[in-house]
């Protein structure tokens, strides 16, 4: 490993070590997540792990400050920074829980490295759908400085293609596909589910059974048989019908609508004024 | 691609247009659903909850364009199905769920506007089921020969033991003296004081014999009593969806900012310890608005224990039993998904009707990118209108391919209505986010000027 990497990998340490230490304590999970991203990232040998990991806990005895992380970052480009705070964010989620106290770290890191504070919360939302890249971060030193005889800086990868076309992930197309179709099978089964629950108990009053609507009691089952008389009925009239057969209006059309769509999946009656009733669904209702 | 089964015609109209118009659609969006099995899985169980008596509470967490509130919506569709009554609203800085200024109260008449049954899904529901509730009750007063007053009297005894309980059946008693006497003005009063539109105890005390209102200070005890009293009318319980979390948090008053956390813990605490009755929440929240340690609501520690508990997806398995759905943003997969669906939609089903092949689709998106970058699948609500434009001139325009439309395609880039500042914000009250985004383009348009 070069100097340069070495002084990326403590800086680096340094600011992850803040955020792991926030909650109090660096958790195993925390480091190891630390240590295998330097690993990954920058090529370290066995022994330079070593002497990272007792930097790192050197740090944690020492509790390391806020202070001079301007400093720290001044040569990175601002998508830099975007990536460093990820990672960040990686380092504090790394044991499955975010205490307050990291987010608090984090935000103060965020804002004094030049992110916006709202770009973290996204970045934490992300980490929990699992949408940030696993894979290493590039993080460039902060004392990497452009030299004549320096690496070009690593090209950031993006989601276009050439052109600005775009390129999609045919495995990914299937697999969401698929989730597509069990959840259209789950969710068809719930919108053309038959009612478990069956017809609220209602008066049963002496209504032959061939009258009765599926889904009505019998006062309903009636009121539905006068409705099939007019394809349309003027709301005061309606209201009257309702009333001579002690039901209440609104009720009235709310329950056999509710029957209408448990049978048909659509309304029998518009409800305005007038009430128009629909033929067909009538039709497959009193069938 | 194809698996969109049968469609109605009803519910093809609905979705397009709405789509079309830039909102959510209200009715069918289980038939355009991309992907989220397990969120979905985990709110039927939570409608299946609801509807056996218990509770539930979720808060949908998602970044803008992610399909929070089509999440949300869909949540209310499984739900009305299930034969729940469902209310909705936004919370914007005039309603909210606690306040001292009426606030509160006006977030409930919104919410009662709002309510829906299955056979009335746009709302406006209240009468309805209040009907019902008397409907049945005159039934079982006519087969045991006694007055509907007593029945009702009787059935909402258990109300009377809850906060507010005594005058809310009162209410409803009223509602039936004016339907028995052919009162329209008592019926009318009963609805607008179960709707919280009565706003000094003196009128409803002159227009009803009651004593209180819904105010500000009890405007969660009537929702509790308004899911016993759907219960009670035969449904299965209610589900309240509040949407627009994020103006909680704009709140820039600490003291009212941690108010209203405080009646989010108050109704999270009822819903996990199983004490509100056949009532389950939804909230769709932004990132920030949750995860912010200093205004946000974990800035509030009881929350957030509360709601950190299963915070990250581990190993590819998602954790829902906490009551937190994060929903992740929309890949490029996703849309082209989607787009597969609404092309699917707009043939009713009929493949051999495709006006698109998937090739076009592909030319599509590709397209968008060229012509708002990534945002063409981050925030889709505009790649979506364009899509099902074009699918809609390619259908009155028989002959045309869209190799020869796709170049015309013109796209705006959708605008985050959230990052507008709160002072504007709070001029758009009486506007729907949507109102809201396309006040923020207007905005975008004479930004240029010099």
């Amino acid at each position: 490993m070069t100097l340069e990497g070495k002084c990326a990998a403590t800086q680096l340490l340094h600011l992850a070590a803040l955020v792991a230490l926030a909650d109090g304590s660096v958790t195993s999970q925390e480091e190891d997540h630390l240590l295998a991203h330097l690993e990954r990232s920058i090529n370290l040998g066995r022994a330079e792990r070593e002497r990272l990991e007792a930097h790192l806990r050197w740090l944690t005895a020492t509790k390391p400050s806020l202070s001079g992380i301007k400093k720290r970052v001044e040569g990175l480009s601002g998508d830099h920074r975007e990536r460093l705070g990820e990672f960040l964010v990686t380092v504090a989620g790394a044991d499955g829980t975010l205490a307050t106290s990291e987010i608090g770290t984090l935000q103060k890191i965020y804002e004094r490295i030049g992110i916006d504070p709202s770009r973290l919360y996204q970045h934490i939302h992300a980490l929990s759908t699992e949408m940030v890249d696993s894979g290493p971060i590039t993080i460039i030193s902060p004392l990497e400085r452009p030299r004549e005889f320096g690496v070009p800086s690593p090209r950031t990868e993006t989601s276009a293609g050439p052109g600005g076309g775009i390129r999609l992930n045919i495995a990914m197309v299937e697999k969401k596909l698929q989730q597509s179709a069990a959840v259209s099978v789950l969710l068809a089964d719930v919108f053309s589910g038959e009612d478990e629950g069956g017809p609220p108990v209602g008066i049963q009053a002496a209504v032959a059974p061939a009258d009765i609507v599926t889904g009505l009691d019998a006062a309903h089952s009636v009121l539905l048989r006068r409705l099939a008389g007019q394809d349309s009925w003027p709301r005061a009239e309606f209201d009257a019908l309702a009333d001579s057969m002690s039901l209440m209006p609104e009720g009235a059309i709310d329950r056999i609508n509710e029957a209408a769509y448990e049978t048909v999946g659509e309304p029998l009656v518009e409800d305005e004024d007038p009430l128009v009733v629909d033929r067909r669904v009538l039709g497959e209702m009193i069938r | 691609m194809n698996d969109v089964a049968k469609i109605r015609p009803r519910e093809r109209d609905a979705i397009i247009q709405s789509l079309r118009a830039g909102v959510v659609p209200r009715v069918g969006q289980h038939l355009i659903q991309v992907g989220r099995l397990e969120e979905a899985k985990a709110v039927l169980k939570d409608v299946e909850r609801i509807g056996d008596g218990g509770s539930a509470i979720r808060f949908v967490v998602g970044a803008y364009g992610s399909g929070k509130t089509f999440f949300l919506n869909l949540v209310r569709s499984v739900a009305l199905e299930k034969r729940l009554v469902t209310v909705h609203g936004d919370l914007t800085p005039d309603r909210r769920l606690h306040a001292t200024g009426g606030q509160a109260r006006n977030l409930f008449a919104e919410l009662m506007r709002n309510m829906a049954t299955r056979s009335k899904p746009e709302g406006g529901a209240l009468a309805s089921v209040v009907e019902r509730f008397v409907t049945s009750a005159l039934g079982e007063a006519k087969t045991r020969g006694v007055k509907p007053e007593l029945v009702i009297q009787e059935r909402l005894h258990d109300l009377t033991e809850l906060v507010g309980g005594y005058d809310f059946a009162e209410v409803v008693a009223a509602y039936w003296r004016g339907h028995e006497t052919g009162n329209d003005t008592l019926k009318n009063d009963a609805i607008r004081w179960l709707r919280g539109e009565f706003s000094t105890r003196t009128d409803a005390r002159a227009a009803l014999g009651v004593r209180t209102i819904v105010d500000d200070a009890t405007f969660y005890d009537y929702l509790k009593l308004t899911a016993r009293f759907s219960r009670l009318a035969g449904f299965a319980g209610l589900l309240v969806c509040l949407d627009e979390l994020v103006n909680l948090y704009k709140l820039a008053h600490t003291q009212a900012r941690n108010a209203n956390y405080e009646q989010i813990l108050r109704i999270l605490n009822d819903s996990l310890q199983g004490i509100a009755v056949g009532v389950g929440f939804v909230l769709g929240a932004t990132p920030d608005a949750v995860l912010d340690t200093r205004r946000g609501l974990y800035s509030y520690a009881a929350l957030q224990s509360r709601l950190a508990e299963n915070t990250f997806a581990r190993g590819g398995l998602v954790d829902l039993s906490g009551p937190v759905i994060n929903l992740s943003n929309l890949t490029p997969e996703d849309l082209y998904v989607l787009l597969g669906k609404l092309r699917s939609v707009q043939a009713s089903g009929d493949s051999s009707a495709y006006l698109i092949d998937d090739e076009g689709i592909k030319a599509f998106m590709d397209h968008c990118s060229r012509k708002v970058g990534e945002a063409y699948f981050r925030t889709p609500r505009n790649t979506i209108k364009a899509f099902l434009d074009l699918l809609a001139v390619l259908e009155q325009n028989p002959g045309t391919t869209w190799q020869e439309l796709l170049g015309n395609v013109a796209l705006a880039e959708d605008r985050n209505p959230d990052l507008t500042p709160l002072d504007e914000e709070d001029n758009e009250d009486g506007r729907s986010g949507q109102s809201a985004t396309t006040g923020a383009k207007d905005d975008d348009l004479t930004t240029f000027k010099l």
